[in-house]
């Protein structure tokens, strides 16, 4: 069988919403799925109290899987600039405080696979590391990303450096076939599309990432011609 | 009639948690940025600090229900 451990958050956390204690559900997850008190909560004889707890959370469970299911026929799909400029409006809309950068990494029909706060700055900046946004991209098999960041100032227009930042995240990505579609300026409660603008930059410079081929042999030949001499 | 639904489930869902604070702006964030960002983004609600509990221990138990392999120690 195979072995399933689990960390003591997740026994505190079955704990707290069971009310059975926890000794007990460790108890039962030595050896046995700790899930099989959710699907068949006789087996640790609970009373009537832990057991209408099971339920709801058995309920919870269910609802959970139900709307994840919704969402996914619901999926929000960004593929023009409005949709993806209003998208971002009603998440930085109201960040007045922080420059926050946001990405929208998304699937080929540009639904969104996820969305992440990667930056939060000051009242006028915010550091971007493409390393961690890269990460994401990987981690969710993206077919493209769309960046957003506010200017708590209001200003809708894109700063020499938001230019900048963003030709280098085209250097970096568009060779790893991850495409940036847009950056989404949000000031206030209007958004700036640099797609829609034409600020959208070219590809230049960027990194080679083609498949390296790698002729063992004739490395080999050269060593032994190299050895020879 | 899908919209309706996923109203429905959302309320469901709220009361399966016991929210009772500030429901009307949960519902319309867990259906303008779905249910995950909700659950992920709980810490920063401005809700009750069980409440806040409530909704990290139900995240716990699905991130684990999720993880092949369990949680390992």
């Amino acid at each position: 069988m195979r072995d399933i451990k689990y960390n003591d958050k997740f026994f505190d956390s079955l704990h707290r919403l069971t009310e059975i204690p926890v000794e007990k559900i460790k108890e039962y997850a030595n050896g046995n799925n700790p899930f099989n008190i959710l699907e068949h909560p006789l087996v640790i004889n609970p009373d009537e109290n832990q057991l209408e707890k099971i339920k709801k959370l058995n309920d919870f469970i269910s609802s959970y899987s139900m709307l994840r299911e919704i969402e996914e026929q619901n999926k929000i799909v960004l593929n023009t600039a409005e949709k993806a400029g209003n998208y971002f409006k009603s998440l930085l809309g109201s960040k007045r405080d922080k420059e926050c950068l946001m990405v929208a990494f998304v699937d080929n029909s540009i639904g969104i696979i996820e969305q992440k706060i990667l930056s939060e700055g000051t009242v006028d900046h915010s550091v971007v590391y493409p390393r961690e946004i890269l990460k994401r991209a990987l981690y969710t098999d993206c077919a493209g990303i769309i960046i957003s960041h506010n200017h708590p100032g209001g200003s809708l227009r894109p700063s020499r450096d938001d230019i900048k930042i963003t030709k280098r995240l085209v250097d970096i990505f568009e060779p790893l076939d991850i495409k940036v579609f847009d950056h989404i300026i949000i000031g206030g409660n209007k958004y700036l599309s640099m797609l829609e603008e034409g600020l959208m930059p070219n590809k230049e410079n960027a990194a080679n990432y083609e498949p390296i081929k790698i002729h063992r042999e004739e490395q080999m030949r050269n060593f032994e011609a190299e050895y020879e001499r | 009639m899908l919209q309706q639904k996923k109203k429905e489930v959302i309320t469901n869902i709220l009361d399966l948690l016991e929210i009772k604070e500030n429901k009307e702006e949960i519902e319309m964030m867990i259906e303008s940025l779905g249910i995950d960002y909700f659950l992920d983004n709980a810490e920063t609600l401005n809700l009750s600090n069980s409440t806040k509990e409530k909704i990290i221990d139900a995240r716990t138990i699905l991130h684990c229900m999720k993880a092949p392999e369990g949680v390992l120690q």
